[in-house]
């Protein structure tokens, strides 16, 4: 089966610096994607990239087996949600609908949007520059899912709403998913919207991928050792270290279900510490492919 | 995606609307005085009565009575130089600088190019839009600035001088697509709208300046006439020829009989009045270099073509710019 996102040594340069280098990853069809990282990883370079607004300087990006860059049949399969989620200030929410009918024909799903926005209670006579940080996120994101996307693509939809507002879009982004046949690739720098809500990840640091792969895999093969300060280094790949004044709490990968070696005692480790644990260690990676780590 | 570029622009077009209203009563108000006064104060029956000749007495020629009007508008004409020059420059300003600049500043791009649209369909679309904007807006406009000239162009002569043709006829609209396709690709290259209203208003300033002096007078071959410093009759000034050369804008120059060059301007003497081309010698003559009148709208076409096709090279660049390179 086809990814439903493929990228091959996906470069991105911005005069002299390097917003995302080398990146290669696929995105199966039917995952929630998570793409993680600090501020200025590249994140938003990906997620345009992948939706064509952005051209690559180097290597390739394929959505659905093609290049979606200023292509309506490709970008016709995908929802996409930038950062700030823009829309047309002087627009009421009746013209968004209206422009996306216009401009997606067929593929529009008109009853199912105005019926979403009802439901959000969102007027469709304001105008867009009148709405509410979060209502404009769900504007934002019923016109993408108004279009019945394949792939949705969310760039930080929630990072400008406030803990409340950012909660009730995410389940109600989760709800809209569970109906679906749809691939998402999602992205945050709060990893705890992200928990439990994604079965596929991809962190980014410093322009590059760090980590990728299937949620429960991850976990499955890291886990937490907890031991005395002075204990030696077990065997294996060690991604991060903290000591406080008597422990040492280390994240190891290990790939079989092994005993700890003493005097260390292991602990499973949950989603937002093994990313804290990759992204407190930038060397650390763990890709998939034949030498397993890069 | 017309809906959608028209549905954007509601505001500025009622505004656009509005502006050409309040022009509208005003050029007509001063306009319907002008024309009164012309019918009035007998001056167009007095150009009636030339019939059109090219050489009338040098006494004669209706000249007072013209001479009379022209001073009286005087104002009018200068305010007309100073406000029309620029209405081309103004409109494609603030129609072409926001066309895609205020996209990019926006980042609504990134919604509108993400639907099942091309970047090519949409950005020729906002070009035409715009574009279509400003042939009505500064078509209207230069309608009735020709019907307001109508009476200076025929007291003065001036209709084909520097300046006042370029407020006539269709060349306005040609200035003002250029400046507006401009603006469009300016706003493009560098995404700030209030940056591209700047930078067009030198472009478009530096193109006019640059075409109305060193090409348009090289449009056609220019014709040459002469006559003698002591003369009884003169060219017509107000059918409107385009004195282009000589001793100055509207002027040609005096020359000795041995051809060598006098002084500029224009020198008619009484054959009674020696003292008059004392200095020069009974010899000399006039010359001029010109364009007749009867090639106006030759020029007017000529040149609207010249910013027509500026404009449509711009708008391909615009497109080009907007597939290929932009972000």
């Amino acid at each position: 089966m086809t990814a439903a996102l493929e990228t091959t040594g996906l470069s991105k340069r911005y005069g002299r610096t390097w917003a995302l280098r080398d990146c290669t990853l696929a995105v199966p069809q039917g995952r929630v994607a998570a793409v993680v990282g600090p501020n200025g990883a590249g994140k938003t370079t990906l997620m345009r990239l992948a939706v064509g607004l952005r051209r690559p300087t180097r290597g390739s990006v394929s959505v659905f087996g093609r290049t979606p860059r200023d292509d309506a049949a490709s970008l016709a399969r995908v929802g996409f949600v930038a950062q700030e989620t823009p829309l047309y200030r002087d627009l009421t929410v009746a013209d968004h609908l209206e422009m996306g009918r216009r401009l997606n024909g067929v593929g529009w799903d008109q009853p199912s949007a105005a019926e979403r926005l009802g439901k959000l209670s969102i007027p469709l006579d304001r105008r867009a520059g009148e709405l509410s940080g979060g209502q404009r996120a769900q504007v934002a994101l019923t016109i993408a899912l108004a279009k019945r996307p394949d792939l949705l693509v969310l760039d930080e939809p929630v990072a400008s709403l406030d803990p409340l507002a950012r909660r009730t879009f995410l389940s109600e982004l989760m709800g809209e998913i569970a109906t679906r046949e749809l691939t998402v690739l999602l992205s945050s720098h709060l990893i705890a919207d992200l928990e439990h809500r994604c079965d596929y990840l991809v962190i980014l640091s410093d322009a590059r991928v760090q980590v990728l792969g299937d949620v429960e895999e991850l976990l499955a093969s890291h886990r937490a050792l907890v031991g005395p300060v002075d204990a030696p280094s077990p065997n294996g790949s060690i991604v991060s270290s903290h000591s406080t004044d008597r422990q040492r709490t280390l994240v190891v990968r290990s790939e079989a279900r092994s005993p700890a070696p003493p005097p260390w005692a292991a602990q499973p480790i949950s989603l937002e510490d093994l990313v804290l644990a990759y992204l407190s260690e930038p060397g650390a990676g763990t890709l998939p492919g034949p030498e397993g780590t890069a | 995606m017309i809906w959608l570029a028209w549905r954007r622009r509601r505001g500025a077009l009622i505004a656009t609307g509005a502006a050409l209203v309040v022009a509208a009563v005003l050029l007509y108000l001063t306009g319907r005085s002008m024309w009164d006064i012309f019918h009035d104060g007998g001056l167009a029956a007095c150009i009636s009565n030339l019939h059109g000749a090219r050489w009338v007495a040098a006494d004669g020629g209706c000249q007072d009575e013209a001479q009379a009007f022209a001073a009286r508008f005087f104002p009018m004409r200068l305010l007309g130089l100073a406000l029309f020059t620029f209405v081309p420059m103004v409109v494609g300003m603030f129609w072409g600088a926001p066309a895609i600049a205020r996209e990019l500043e926006d980042d609504t791009v990134s919604l509108v190019w993400t639907q099942g649209v091309s970047r090519r369909r949409w950005a020729w679309t906002q070009l035409a839009f715009v574009a279509a904007v400003a042939v009505v807006t500064m078509g209207l406009f230069a309608i009735l600035a020709t019907w307001w000239y109508g009476p200076l162009n025929a007291a003065t002569g001036d209709r084909f001088q520097w300046l006042i043709y370029d407020q006539q006829g269709f060349v306005p609209v040609g200035y003002a697509v250029f400046a507006t396709l401009l603006a469009a690709f300016i706003g493009a290259l560098t995404g700030r709208t209030v940056r591209a209203m700047a930078i067009t208003a030198v472009g478009f300033i530096v193109a006019r300046f640059g075409i109305a002096v060193f090409w348009r007078p090289r449009f056609m071959a220019g014709l040459e006439r002469t006559y003698p410093v002591v003369t009884e009759r003169v060219p017509n000034r107000l059918l409107g020829d385009w004195l282009y050369g000589g001793g100055g804008p509207g002027v040609g120059v005096v020359m000795t009989a041995g051809g060598d060059r006098a002084a500029g301007g224009q020198r008619v003497c009484p054959p009674l009045d020696p003292a008059c081309f004392a200095d020069i010698g009974r010899g000399a003559f006039n010359l001029e270099l010109y364009h007749p009148a009867s090639r106006f709208w030759t020029f007017q076409s000529i040149e609207t073509g010249i910013y027509l096709a500026l404009a449509l090279a711009l708008g391909a660049a615009t497109v080009w710019w907007v597939r290929r390179r932009l972000v």
